[in-house]
């Protein structure tokens, strides 16, 4: 005969197996429910028609699916993204983890991690009553009308013809919903991931390390850049690419105010309409198993390989910096 | 005794964590050219006080000193001293091997790149010759891309000895560095210690009285943040002038 305390052992197994396996197996259904879901329009219209197709017009008679310009939306704002939000976050990082004296170093790590749960939709928001009419109202003017006509009047060769006829082309800002006002505030929202990633990683370097570039005579700089960012690349390159998902999956920000045109932007001013913020924008009004309905869910398959991917990267990053930390020996 | 050839004049020195004085008053000179150990019961400042000597201690922000320690007769706490400088002159290989996650030829490059030197041909000179003066060219010469977390517990030792011994220090501070070791790698790097201070002036920290005993020239025994008793190793060992250093080394206590 059992005892109780096997008994109710086994119960407690039993319920938190359970509770466990439902969860994964509820995102499992979803994910098989997405990829049949996208299935349809792959094998209807032809997997290259779709992904390399130019025109997104899901509602015109004949429809036509061509997904590149989201593809291509999406790719444009990460990109621009990734250059602001990179080097900003690990100089945060840097800062945060090395530099600032301990009570600075008490206060911002909270508070960048605060950030980090800052709702996207408030993001939005101000970027869409707040910058998107500085960009376009007052930017906009003093970049394309006054600098080239300061530029004009120096009459220097060079000045006062092509960067001057480059910046009335190029500077004008027809709208200020477009990927540059979108870059900005996804910066604003993968700044706090990829910091306090990075941060985290940079505390994790060992001590010693540091005592012993000090002890050689190299200054704090020397000590940051030779030995402890080296140390923990690894970490600092799972930080970036946590942070380059975070972009990519973000949809309250694009939909609010990237201009969504599905064209391919051509330039940092152009507005585009990133995988998100179609799938949020045109659900609503897509028939229940419509082409137009299989094909946002073709949209949402690819954008779930893209996060995925990064993810596993990330994933398999972390597992081989940890296998070298145990392998170290003492 | 030995003022003529001191290397390092501590006079009336102190040294504090916040209100807590971990050395005190401590005068004492050191011999170049020759192994001091400093011995003592755990916690009585032996490894503040070296660490001082290259001020390792201020990377510990609440610690500030009292009185002056002269490093080739200049005081290494005054204003406008190189830290840089004399953390080149005065190297340091601590408790625990901590050699650079990277390849044993760039753990003993570090030092010389942080000097400006970028010629391979001159870099592969200094690392070869840094590694032989350390004892560990023969084991490691045919493995110098391979990471120095790859090699044992000694030979990571005398890696960093070597890393160290790559600036071309004029004292070399040893913070325990046997603890973390067996009883082969501590003989060696023993040995080496022997061979090094013909050109390299030694202070060495140890919980070790027999080593202390075996490798050292002059021994200091330290109880409490105090200097109790300085002098001839051979003196200290066998014929101690205060009892509680009597008490100390016969293992009455520690």
């Amino acid at each position: 005969m059992k005892l109780y305390w096997q008994k109710k052992e086994k119960t407690v197994e039993i319920i938190v197996s359970a509770v466990g396996l439902t969860s994964v197996i509820l995102l499992l259904l979803i994910a098989i429910f997405l990829f049949k879901e996208a299935f349809y329009i792959f094998y209807r219209e032809g997997v290259l028609t779709v992904l390399f197709g130019k025109a997104w017009y899901p509602t015109y008679d004949p429809a036509s699916f061509g997904m590149l310009p989201l593809v291509i939306g999406t790719l444009a704002v990460t990109v621009l993204t990734a250059v602001m939000a990179i080097p900003l976050g690990l100089a945060t990082a840097i800062y945060i983890a090395e530099v600032a004296n301990h009570k600075v170093k008490e206060f911002l790590k909270p508070l960048i991690e605060m950030l980090a749960s800052f709702p996207s939709v408030v993001l939005g928001f101000f970027g869409m009553v707040i910058i998107a009419p500085i960009l376009s109202n007052w930017l906009s003017p003093i970049l394309s009308e006054k600098l080239p006509e300061i530029l004009r009047s120096t009459n220097l060769p060079y000045l006062s013809t092509t960067l001057a006829d480059f910046c009335y082309d190029k500077l004008f800002i027809a709208s200020g919903l477009n990927i540059s006002t979108a870059a900005l505030m996804l910066t604003v929202r993968a700044i706090p991931v990829i910091s306090s990633i990075a941060e985290d990683a940079l505390t994790a370097v060992p001590r010693t390390y540091r005592e012993a570039s000090y002890s050689l005579g190299a200054n704090k700089w020397e000590t940051i850049w030779r030995v402890v960012v080296p140390a923990s690349v690894s970490g600092l390159s799972v930080a970036v690419i946590l942070g380059i998902g975070t972009i990519i999956g973000e949809t309250m920000i694009v939909l609010m105010v990237a201009g969504g045109a599905a064209v391919i932007p051509e330039w940092i001013f152009d507005p585009a309409r990133p995988m998100p913020s179609a799938i949020a924008a045109e659900m609503a009004e897509a028939p229940y198993r419509s082409l137009h309905y299989h094909a946002l869910f073709g949209v949402g398959a690819i954008l779930f390989l893209m996060t995925f991917i990064l993810s596993l990267i990330s994933d398999f990053i972390s597992k081989k910096y940890r296998s070298v930390r145990i392998g170290e020996k003492i | 005794m030995v003022e003529s050839n001191a290397i390092f004049e501590i006079r009336n020195f102190s040294i504090h964590y916040g209100d807590f004085a971990a050395v005190r008053n401590v005068t004492v000179d050191i011999e170049a050219s020759k192994i001091t150990a400093i011995i003592g019961p755990s916690g009585c400042g032996k490894s503040t006080l070296l660490r001082a000597l290259n001020r390792m201690n201020d990377l510990i922000v609440s610690s500030w000193v009292e009185g002056e320690t002269l490093f080739r007769g200049v005081n290494i706490y005054q204003r406008d001293a190189d830290v840089i400088e004399l953390r080149k002159r005065v190297g340091m290989v601590f408790q625990k091997p901590n050699p650079f996650p990277n390849s044993v030829y760039e753990n003993v490059a570090y030092g010389p790149k942080l000097r400006g030197i970028k010629k391979k041909s001159q870099l592969d000179g200094i690392v070869e010759n840094a590694l032989v003066r350390a004892d560990l060219w023969k084991e490691v010469k045919d493995k110098l891309n391979e990471s120095g977390m790859s090699l044992s517990g000694g030979q990571m030792q005398r890696l960093c000895i070597a890393r160290s011994l790559a600036q071309e220090p004029e004292v070399l501070l040893f913070d325990e560095p046997t603890s973390a070791l067996d009883p082969i790698s501590t003989a060696n790097i023993e040995n080496l210690l022997q061979e090094l201070q013909k050109t390299v002036t030694i202070i060495i920290v140890t919980h070790n009285m027999q080593q202390a005993a075996r490798i050292s020239k002059y021994t200091a025994f330290m109880y409490l943040g105090e200097l109790v008793e300085f002098g001839d190793t051979d003196t200290i060992f066998v014929n101690p002038r205060n009892k509680l250093t009597e008490e100390y080394i016969t293992g009455r206590f520690g």
